[in-house]
């Protein structure tokens, strides 16, 4: 089974690609929490592509996929924008008073955090391609840290 | 963004984010902190209580303005947060961060207790 959305690089196309992935997780069998999750996850994704990778370009293509393979929820967004490297960001500080807090990783960190699994591909011919899977049993963390 | 008056106390500035707090709706809860901070508003308080969502480009934005709201003797808080707002706050460490309160008045009182103070002038 699996649903995809082609639209293109504005922030208004979030609310839509939330509708989307809200209806496909439905469709899986997620619950509440777990749709939640995958929902947050993909728009932290796709505000990711929209600012950085299309850097304001608003005639971007993103294609999003996502599928249900083996109990898992396989979702992958495709974009032709600038890579970037996921490596070179740091993990919020979350025990540090605000002074301190970090206000620039906060995306990834969430979808690390929401996902089982986040993995980045960048290819100059081919677009970047971001994987991200949760599997059916997994649900929404609780503690912050 | 809708934003009055406490009417629990005046000095308190009640800001009323609506629906999903996306990277589309960031810029607004910018512009309007940035607004109420150039107005002399040092105490504002987030009711999300109409708020279905929050990403990590309205979190940015709650960092930089209670930062930068700490640094001039002011504050920032949060309260009537809806259970999806409340996680993603938890995920993130902002309930341990922020002052999280269950209700405006509540909220109101913890602002009385710990008054704005007027940063220190530098010779």
């Amino acid at each position: 089974m699996g649903f995809e959305l082609n639209v293109s690089s504005r922030m208004e196309n979030l609310g839509p690609i939330s509708d989307f992935i809200t209806s496909a997780a439905s469709q899986f069998g997620l619950d509440e929490d777990q749709a939640f999750a995958v929902q947050m996850a993909v728009d932290e994704a796709c505000a990711n592509v929209i600012e950085h990778a299309y850097a304001g370009r608003v005639d971007g293509s993103i294609q999003i996929r996502a599928e249900l393979v083996n109990d898992q929820v396989v979702v992958t967004i495709h974009d032709h924008g600038q890579p970037f490297d996921p490596t070179c960001v740091l993990p919020p500080n979350l025990c540090a008073p605000i002074e301190e807090q970090e206000d620039r990783c906060l995306g990834l960190f969430l979808m690390g955090k929401l996902m089982d699994t986040v993995d980045f591909r960048f290819d100059a011919v081919q677009g970047n391609l971001l994987t991200m899977t949760k599997s059916r049993h997994s649900g929404i963390p609780s503690v912050g840290a | 963004m809708e934003y009055h008056p406490s009417a629990h106390d005046p000095s308190v500035t009640v800001v009323v984010p609506a629906g999903r707090l996306d990277a589309l709706a960031a810029p607004d809860l910018e512009r309007t902190l940035a607004d109420l901070e150039a107005q002399g508003s040092m105490q504002i308080l987030l009711s999300f209580h109409q708020s279905t969502y929050i990403s990590s480009s309205s979190l940015r934005v709650m960092l930089i303005h209670a930062r930068k709201l700490r640094q001039s003797g002011g504050s920032l808080k949060l309260c009537c947060v809806p259970d999806k707002v409340g996680k993603v706050l938890h995920i993130v460490g902002f309930d341990a961060v922020f002052g999280v309160f269950p209700s405006e008045e509540l909220a109101v009182q913890a602002f009385s207790s710990s008054p704005t103070k007027p940063r220190e002038q530098r010779p």
